[in-house]
């Protein structure tokens, strides 16, 4: 279905060139797109990076890593990337009026039938931005990083086509990607609500000195996080028994923190500048530390899992 | 400092069970305590059960099988089995009365210094419980299945000395367990909690029609799934930036669920009946499926996760 396809991924940052590289190393011809020749320099680079720890990681061969860089076209002519393009992602800054101004250009010169995603988390990119044919416009949301993390969001605006939505599902399944719909513009569509809410309460539940964060943390990483791998929250639930989850849930939910506003340990560490890595400290102290290594070591634990939960599933299904 | 302690466990149920494999299993002479002595032989086959399980995925070796047992008796008689114990672990049924019942025998067959821990998920033992030195008592609240599950949440009461915590946590620990202390009742402990808050938001969300229960699923499998084995959300923000976080917190929070109301998935579930594998119909249909492969399943996918985890 998707053979000879060409797709256009508009900015070449930390998002936009590691969507490109997945394209390319499922075989699509990708032209990344940027406004200055140092900004594809760069991006070349991490590119060249990214597809060396997959192929480290045994995730891909040499060989693929390799066709998959020649796959990719760097360049800053948008109208000349764009005019055959199937699927174009745009990933520029999270700033309305910029996105706003790309999509306008992309629509002078792309072929009036090639879906339009924007990688947007927090704007309503329906109501920002105008083209011709708004049925193949849709939110398209990737995980930070998108070489590695499988969920994409799509998100359908008024008008989108149920063509495009399936389009777009079948083509993420194609990368090997789990996408997950959401059914209209919401705030944080479903990671980052789902993230926040538990951001919040474990928040609350470190401010109100009730636990230490490490233990909030030791909690989670020692229940959910041995469960998650195969088994969502919901699903869960089923095992449980729906009785008891409302049971537990009815008990429990009264008490929970319900801020509008940060709470507890994000105050307290904004408030003393200990924001984490960049700062040198964080939660935890990172001084002496090599980030850099630190980094990348999360990475390939991400990947030991990825692999962890493919043969689980092979495994016992 | 261990060496010949003796625990007691209160309540020979399932969860009482495998608590007293986990201490016979390491090396705790462990009595089972139950005011129903027909209850043994069905604690007994779960402890060889799970033994075997173990044995099976090469969490221990064959020969602990007689070595646990060994270590595991069984008593319908308190008066005789209290006064030998240096820990005691409440595992009986969740009812305040029940509970207040039982440590107030506890409470005068025990030595004074007998450390008296409650395995309730919900109660407000040191509201409900009256017993001499109110230092040695506390919450220790393990989790399904017990014996492999590692966290153990810790919970102090008004009165619980540091010492007392000191002490349960170096036991828990000695067993490869891991234990988050709670400094005072609240409902929910820690992770109930958070059960609370993925049911609301989950639950707002699927009510109001703006995604599948499967997506909220996959979202979480494929993302926190894969990370929060090695790193927990609060240390994540290190890496996202604790000031980014705090934006995000301050332009979203608005948005979220933040009312009391029951989670509506879970009231539709619990009127029509459909309550999961116990009635053959939950979220999935499970009236073709062989559930005891799925239920067997699930352990030896949390197995071998463990070991994953102990690897990471």
């Amino acid at each position: 279905m998707f053979e000879n396809w060409k797709i256009a991924i508009i900015g070449a940052g930390v998002q936009g060139h590691s969507i490109g590289l997945e394209y390319a190393l499922h075989g699509f011809d990708t032209t990344i797109v940027d406004m200055t020749q140092a900004a594809l320099d760069n991006a070349r680079k991490l590119v060249a990076t990214a597809a060396d720890t997959l192929s480290l990681m045994e995730e891909i061969t040499q060989e693929t890593a390799e066709a998959a860089q020649k796959r990719i076209t760097y360049t800053t002519d948008l109208a000349a990337a764009v005019s055959q393009a199937n699927v174009i992602q745009e990933a520029v800054f999270e700033n309305a009026d910029v996105k706003k101004s790309i999509f306008a250009e992309i629509a002078k010169s792309c072929p009036p039938d090639a879906i339009l995603a924007s990688n947007t988390s927090t704007l309503n990119i329906f109501e920002i931005v105008d083209v011709p044919n708004p049925g193949r416009l849709a939110i398209v949301h990737w995980c930070t990083p998108p070489y590695i993390m499988p969920l994409v969001e799509i998100v359908r605006g008024p008008q989108i086509t149920d063509e495009t939505v399936n389009t777009l599902k079948e083509l993420l399944l194609y990368l090997g990607k789990k996408p997950a719909v959401v059914n209209q513009v919401i705030p944080g569509f479903i990671l980052n609500r789902i993230g926040l809410a538990i951001f919040r309460e474990a928040c609350y539940i470190a401010g109100q000195g009730w636990a230490t964060p490490e233990d909030v943390d030791a909690a989670l990483k020692n229940t959910y996080g041995i469960r998650w791998p195969f088994e969502g929250p919901l699903e869960l639930r089923d095992y449980i028994g729906w009785d008891v989850s409302l049971s537990v849930g009815s008990f429990v939910i009264p008490h929970l923190c319900n801020s509008t506003k940060a709470v507890g340990t994000a105050v307290e560490l904004t408030q003393k500048g200990w924001l984490g890595t960049k700062t040198g400290r964080g939660l935890k102290d990172y001084t002496g530390v090599d980030i850099a290594k630190v980094l990348k070591e999360r990475n390939t634990k991400i990947l030991k899992m990825k692999k962890v939960a493919r043969q689980l599933n092979e495994d016992f299904s | 400092m261990f060496k010949n302690w003796k625990i007691l466990i209160v309540g020979a149920g399932t969860m009482g069970a495998s608590i007293a494999l986990t201490y016979g299993m390491n090396g705790f002479e462990t009595i089972v305590y139950d005011i129903n002595d027909k209850q043994f032989d069905k604690a007994k086959e779960i402890i060889n059960v799970n033994l075997k399980t173990l044995v099976s995925v090469g969490e221990i070796t064959e020969d602990k099988i007689e070595t646990s047992n060994k270590m595991i008796s069984f008593s319908a008689d308190l008066e005789e089995v209290a006064p030998q114990a240096n820990l005691v672990v409440e595992s009986i049924f969740e009812n305040a009365s029940a509970k207040r019942e039982i440590f107030a025998k506890l409470d005068r067959l025990c030595p004074s210094d007998t450390i008296l821990t409650s395995n309730t998920s919900a109660l407000n033992i040191f509201d409900i419980v009256q017993v001499s030195n109110p230092e040695r008592l506390l919450i220790t609240h393990w989790f399904n299945p017990p014996h492999m599950m590692p966290l153990i949440e810790v919970v102090r009461g008004p009165k619980t000395s540091d010492q007392t915590v000191a002490t349960v946590k170096e036991v828990l620990m000695r067993m490869g367990k891991i234990p988050a202390v709670i400094n005072q009742y609240i409902p929910g402990f820690i992770v109930n909690r958070f059960s609370g808050v993925i049911a609301r938001e989950a639950g707002y969300m699927i009510d109001q029609g703006w995604c599948t229960w499967e997506d909220i699923d996959s979202a979480v499998v494929n993302t926190f799934g894969l990370r929060w084995v090695f790193e927990g959300p609060l240390e994540s923000r290190d890496f996202i930036g604790w000031d980014i976080s705090t934006i995000n917190s301050d332009n979203l929070f608005q948005y979220l669920c933040n009312n009391s109301d029951p989670m509506p998935l879970a009231v539709e579930m619990v009127e029509k009946g459909t309550l999961g594998i116990k009635t053959g119909q939950g979220l999935k249909d499970y009236r073709d499926k062989d559930i005891k492969k799925l239920q067997s399943d699930r352990t030896m996918k949390i197995l071998r996760m463990l070991k994953v985890a102990r690897e990471l």
